[in-house]
């Protein structure tokens, strides 16, 4: 069974529908990620989950239980906040011990709990210090053990990493994953920031306009996009609108009049359609056939460990390719044409727009 | 130092002599020996100190008010805090109404104020009692609270007392360990304020205060009526050394506290 299910919630603001008739369920364990651009409804729902909004309509089930009208201080939820918001006016100590003085243990119970926590967070030595004299990265770990010494039924994320510089913010990644795992509760992670999402999570829910466009593993959400919106938002997506047109091995015909290869077994949907491919799965110099496509190279990036051409097909399209910059790579310049294609399996076809 | 400099040092002493000149005044007549207050103070004399000590009237007017003081400010911060509490953090409708209606007792004149409560006191029946005229104070000093709460509520992070309800204490357990601790600047400030205004109200208190509720301002008032001697002098001077010696502490802290 669902540890956490979330059915049909919506919740509006006058006019302005922020969650629209949203369903999410989380088994238990799961760390799964709400992603997707601000106003998308991610952060309502998290806080609809915590207890701090009131949903126009729906419900939302923990373990079984309808938790709609109970208080944010009786649903058993740790959430890390993007500010932290650890006391001011408290030692570590005493942040971390916030939570348990409401759940009547004994004193030595306490003290050892918080003791515990904080070494597991790798703060142990800290308990005296106030917040104000720690770095960004320690009051991080404090506030994900005032939540973890509580020993929640559900972690709650909201975009904690948001604060931290760059390489922080890739070293906390991996240490909440492994805490998360090694503690084996259930977690719901608020993030506009797709790499983070595919890192850290189990299941990805991508949400856009109050409505989840896509919920599945990190995989699922990058190899198989369902609709624009997902193939856009995550990753660089090549897209192609267009229709297929019989078959062979470039059954689908561009807007710009190409034929571009991909395969259609199991496609349920239209003749319309968009084909999707990653930049990292097109092929430069594809020792083509005679119906190979041939593009000019307009733009050259260098992003470190690859680089990025832009290349213009004939028919006005545009597309990028990715190529390592291993030992074999040749750089390529600017004018120059270039075969180019990809294997018909990588490629995707998505649901053309549905207004 | 340069011209505009010199300018600037020039208009900041005037200004500060114009502020400070009538405390000085009243603090340097309060040691003449004169029978009446002169300035610059002839000779020096501490019997108007010990005149405004040994005078019964005075002393029990300076404890009315004080006590009248302490009860209308516990009421004004009580009051004041928890509707600063509301006003910032419920999405109320017309907050901009309500506000302004909680906060209008500022901007009323004294006078009309007077008049309206002494009316509403006579016909409900509370008129002359101590209580009455401890609420009226509040009424006057509330919005002060308010003001000064609002204002270090303003500096809160929300999601403190929301990491507070989510780590399991309940409104009360958060107004008291999280909220009103990280806002007490603002209480404090608005206490002293509260406190300040209420010891030396004088129009509000002559309407509905009766003849037994005789607060130290009243006694003052009523004295200079028919006496000229400089016990006024010395009352004003005891008063300004108790503000410099307590109040002025108490009001660096809080600036000290929030700047830090």
């Amino acid at each position: 069974m669902a540890d956490l299910e979330i059915r049909n919630v919506s919740k509006t603001y006058g006019s302005v529908v922020a969650v629209d008739t949203l369903s999410l369920s989380v088994e238990s364990g799961e760390m799964v990620a709400l992603l997707g651009p601000s106003g998308c409804g991610k952060t309502t729902t998290l806080r609809m989950v915590a207890g701090f909004v009131e949903p126009t309509a729906g419900t939302i089930l923990m373990r079984g239980r309808d938790i709609i009208g109970l208080p944010p201080n009786r649903r058993d939820m740790g959430m890390v906040f993007q500010s932290y918001a650890l006391f001011p006016h408290m030692t570590v100590r005493r942040n971390v011990e916030f939570g348990l003085r409401w759940r009547g243990l004994a004193r030595a119970e306490m003290a050892r709990r918080v003791a515990s926590t904080l070494d597991l967070v790798g703060l142990a030595g800290l308990d005296d210090r106030y917040p104000r004299q720690l770095s960004g990265g320690q009051q991080q770990r404090v506030a994900v053990a005032r939540v973890l010494a509580l020993e929640p039924k559900l972690l709650l994320f909201d975009e904690p990493l948001s604060n931290l510089d760059a390489k922080l913010r890739l070293q906390m990644r991996h240490e909440i994953r492994r805490l998360q795992k090694d503690v084996g509760i259930t977690a719901l992670f608020v993030t506009h920031d797709q790499e983070e999402a595919l890192t850290i999570a189990d299941k990805v829910a991508v949400l856009n306009r109050g409505r989840v466009e896509q919920y599945g593993t990190a995989a699922e959400v990058y190899d198989e996009p369902r609709t624009r919106f997902v193939a856009e938002f995550i990753g660089t997506a090549n897209l192609f609108a267009g229709r297929l047109e019989g078959g062979g091995l470039r059954p689908f015909v561009s807007a710009g009049g190409l034929r571009l290869p991909v395969e259609v077994a199991g496609w349920t949907g239209g003749g319309d359609a968009l084909l999707m491919i990653r930049p990292e799965k097109v092929i430069l110099d594809t020792p083509g056939g005679d119906d190979g496509l041939r593009g000019e190279v307009t733009r050259i990036t260098r992003l470190g460990g690859t680089t990025e051409y832009a290349v213009d097909l004939p028919g006005g399209e545009r597309m990028l390719a990715h190529e390592q910059n291993g030992p074999q790579a040749r750089l390529r310049s600017a004018g120059e044409t270039v075969a180019i294609g990809w294997r018909a399996a990588d490629a995707r076809l998505v649901a053309a727009e549905r207004h | 130092m340069s011209a505009s400099g010199a300018v600037l040092w020039l208009v900041n002493g005037i200004i500060v002599l114009y502020l400070l000149a009538p405390i000085v005044v009243v603090v340097a007549t309060a040691f003449t020996t004169t029978a009446y207050p002169v300035f610059p103070p002839r000779g020096f004399t501490l019997k108007w100190f010990a005149k405004f000590m040994a005078t019964e009237e005075f002393r029990s007017g300076m404890r009315l008010s004080f006590v009248l003081a302490l009860a209308s400010t516990a009421v004004a911060v009580a009051l004041g805090t928890l509707t600063a509490l509301a006003l910032a953090r419920y999405r109320v409708r017309a907050l901009a109404a309500l506000s302004a209606f909680v906060l209008s007792p500022i901007l009323f004149p004294g006078i009309v104020l007077g008049l309206a409560l002494l009316i509403y006191f006579h016909q409900t029946g509370l008129a002359g009692s101590f209580w009455s005229l401890a609420a009226a104070h509040a009424v006057l000093t509330t919005p002060f609270v308010i003001r000064m709460v609002m204002a270090s509520l303003g500096e809160l992070d929300p999601s403190l007392e929301e990491a507070a309800r989510n780590l399991g204490a309940g409104w009360w357990g958060t107004f008291f360990l999280v909220t009103l601790p990280l806002i007490r600047p603002g209480v404090l400030a608005g206490a002293i304020f509260a406190f300040i205004i209420s010891f030396d109200e004088l129009v509000i208190t002559l309407f509905i205060a009766g003849p037994k509720l005789t607060t130290l301002p009243i006694r003052i008032f009523t004295y200079v009526e028919y006496a000229s001697d400089p016990t006024i002098s010395a009352i004003s001077t005891t008063l300004i050394a108790v503000w410099i010696a307590v109040g002025v502490p108490v009001y660096t802290r809080f600036l000290g506290v929030r700047h830090r």
